[in-house]
């Protein structure tokens, strides 16, 4: 299983959904009217195709022996920091959460002048903020505004 | 009306100075976003798609039909100067254009992508505007059987055409359908895998979907292999192209333009083939045939055009059947759904004055660009320069300002990350991402449609395969799918 997760996660990920799909198909209501083959149909010509395919597509990429090496390590930090500051982007405001993100992905991308990067991502992010809430009329999360 | 009192309706509407401006600021960002090395067309469409939403949807496709081309203009410049195609069309133009580059061509090979990108979609937008009504004409006889082969022939075309695997493009189409299927069914009203969870119940917002995939996969991607990316030298150098070169450039330019548009109408089309088709043209045609191996400029003087008349071509599918058969065409369908417009053979009677002002902004977007491309050169080579890590941070903060934008929801926020892991571990099986757009964007519509054949039927599924125009589209299908299986296992090398 952690073989397969390391040589193919997406095969991985879409044995758990397609199997998910496959489980609740038959918990969907068939409703009524004049619909002959109704609202299960399509989600078995769908998700048993790909259940199969994703099985068949892991077991062949797990016996393979190359390895590719990504560096994951580079991945996880980053990744917790931006998914952090969007589900806080309401509280910390647009500008404080786009200099956040802007700042810990160019920062995880090439680790020097931290400080150059915040100023950087401050800009960049407030000239969105005005670009978009007074030329385009969205209305974004604004603390400091 | 015919097709010319139509266009000359559609210039009258895209003349008007409001539209003008929203036309060039739709260049120009295509450009500028188009021209980033990695990002190509598609993702420059995805990325740019929530700034239209707040205008009116006139101004809106004006101004995307300029971030359209503009980002087919700016890939160019990419795939010149840094080696780096930001799709598969663009790949002999890297290839071809940065062998000329290295050899001290590079702003020769600029200039001939340049000037054959706006006579192929000068010739190409010509050809659309004159094909579309016919075919959408020829489209109003199209029943639901119909139009489910129609969508079973995009299926079947997308999953065995893009990429190198067919097994991984109906993985990736079949992934795209099951998403799709989320949310209410549209014909009996029941909720399907939305697993108690409210906000599933609309389904997945093709938007979030199309942006997590390209915009933040493709940031991951780039953080986990950032030690891996190869350092790319910027080789330009500004010069005009001589008597020589223009002589050599100007039939492939006609040649790649007619074989891009009619290749990319057909619903098997997009911009891989007629590339490629080009090219081994201009190579057997060449008198100096060796050129080829250190950079010729028809290598890039047809495939761009052939490559750019496609873009044109890929309209005609979508205007006129509502049937994407490109990543960058399938975004500009979601496009559409966000305006609760449907393209289909009835859009040139609805919607007239959006499609044909669109179509009269190809032209305007066309001339801007070439006046744009040419003498900018040197300040668009430039931008090339710009370091990767303020690149992707900024990609990052463009995609969630977009994605949030959209409705100001948290939950679209989070869905976008969710997809941009997806997107992520797709591109590490090399899994292709425009069937699983495809899927998302035509599997409600297949489903619906096959649903009401079936009713009008009365059940009986012989009834799609009695209609002749629809057992001719399943049958090509059919012969698609085996010869891609034949072709792709033949020279799998």
């Amino acid at each position: 299983m952690i073989d397969i997760l390391r040589k193919s996660p997406f095969s991985l990920f879409l044995i758990i959904f397609s199997l998910c799909f496959l489980l609740s198909i038959p918990f969907i209501n068939k409703g009524m009217g004049y619909d002959s083959i109704g609202p299960r149909f399509f989600p078995w010509i769908v998700s048993l195709p790909l259940f199969i395919l994703a099985l068949l597509g892991a077991f062949r990429l797990a016996s393979r022996k190359k390895k590719i090496r990504h560096d994951y390590d580079n991945l996880i930090l980053p990744f917790v920091i931006v998914l952090l500051s969007l589900l806080l982007i309401e509280y910390l405001g647009f500008i404080i959460t786009m200099t956040l993100i802007f700042t810990t992905i160019a920062f995880f991308l090439g680790q020097t002048y931290l400080i150059r990067k915040i100023i950087i991502g401050l800009i960049f992010s407030s000239l969105l903020f005005v670009f978009f809430s007074y030329f385009l009329n969205i209305s974004l999360p604004s603390l400091i505004f | 009306m015919s097709s010319f009192d139509n266009l000359l309706y559609g210039f009258q509407i895209a003349l008007e100075p409001t539209n003008l401006i929203f036309a060039f600021l739709g260049v120009l960002l295509g450009t500028i976003v188009g021209i980033l090395p990695g990002i190509g067309p598609a993702m420059t469409v995805a990325i740019l798609l929530p700034v239209t939403f707040q205008l009116d949807p006139t101004a809106a496709f004006i101004m995307f039909a300029g971030i359209y081309y503009g980002g087919m203009y700016g890939g160019s410049t990419t795939s010149i100067l840094l080696n780096t195609p930001g799709e598969t069309g663009s790949m002999i133009t890297a290839l071809q254009g940065n062998l000329m580059a290295k050899n001290g061509r590079a702003a020769e090979a600029l200039s001939t992508a340049a000037i054959g990108s706006f006579i192929a979609a000068f010739i190409g937008t010509t050809l659309l505007v004159f094909f579309a009504p016919r075919i959408a004409e020829m489209a109003l006889i199209f029943g639901p059987a119909e139009y489910f082969s129609l969508i079973t022939l995009g299926f079947v075309s997308v999953a065995s055409v893009l990429g190198s695997d067919i097994r991984k493009g109906v993985l990736s189409l079949l992934f795209g359908l099951a998403v799709g299927l989320i949310g209410i069914d549209l014909q009996t009203g029941q909720p399907r895998f939305t697993f108690g969870l409210a906000f599933l119940l609309d389904g997945i917002n093709v938007v979030v979907f199309v942006v997590g995939l390209f915009a933040i996969g493709e940031s991951l991607y780039f953080l986990i292999n950032q030690k891996q990316s190869p350092h790319t030298k910027n080789l330009f150098k500004w010069k005009w192209l001589s008597k020589d070169d223009v002589k050599r450039s100007s039939m492939p330019w006609f040649r790649g333009s007619f074989i891009g548009f009619f290749m990319g109408c057909l619903p098997a089309g997009g911009a891989e083939i007629p590339t490629f088709m080009s090219y081994g043209l201009e190579k057997k045609l060449s008198k100096r045939p060796k050129d080829f191996e250190s950079g010729a400029i028809e290598g890039v003087a047809g495939p761009e055009a052939a490559n750019n008349a496609a873009a044109a071509g890929v309209l005609v599918p979508l205007l006129t059947l509502g049937l994407p058969t490109s990543a960058t065409a399938a975004i500009m369908l979601s496009a559409f759904q966000q305006f609760n417009i449907q393209p289909g053979p009835l859009v040139f009677i609805n919607n007239a004055e959006l499609v044909w002002g669109m179509i009269a902004s190809l032209f305007i977007g066309n001339i801007m660009l070439v006046l744009l491309n040419l003498p900018l050169a040197p300040l668009w080579a430039r931008i090339l320069d710009t370091p990767k890590e303020y690149l992707y941070a900024g990609i990052f903060v463009f995609a969630s300002l977009g994605v949030y934008s959209l409705s100001g929801s948290t939950v679209d926020l989070v869905m976008m990350i969710i997809f941009g892991v997806i997107g992520l571990a797709m591109r590490l099986e090399s899994i292709p991402l425009a069937p699983a757009v495809i899927g998302v964007i035509l599997g409600p519509l297949g489903e619906q449609q096959f649903r009401r054949a079936l009713a009008i039927g009365q059940g009986d599924i012989f009834y799609i395969l009695d209609r002749p125009l629809s057992l001719a589209l399943l049958l090509t299908a059919f012969l698609v799918l085996t010869l891609s299986f034949i072709f792709k296992s033949k020279y799998k090398d």
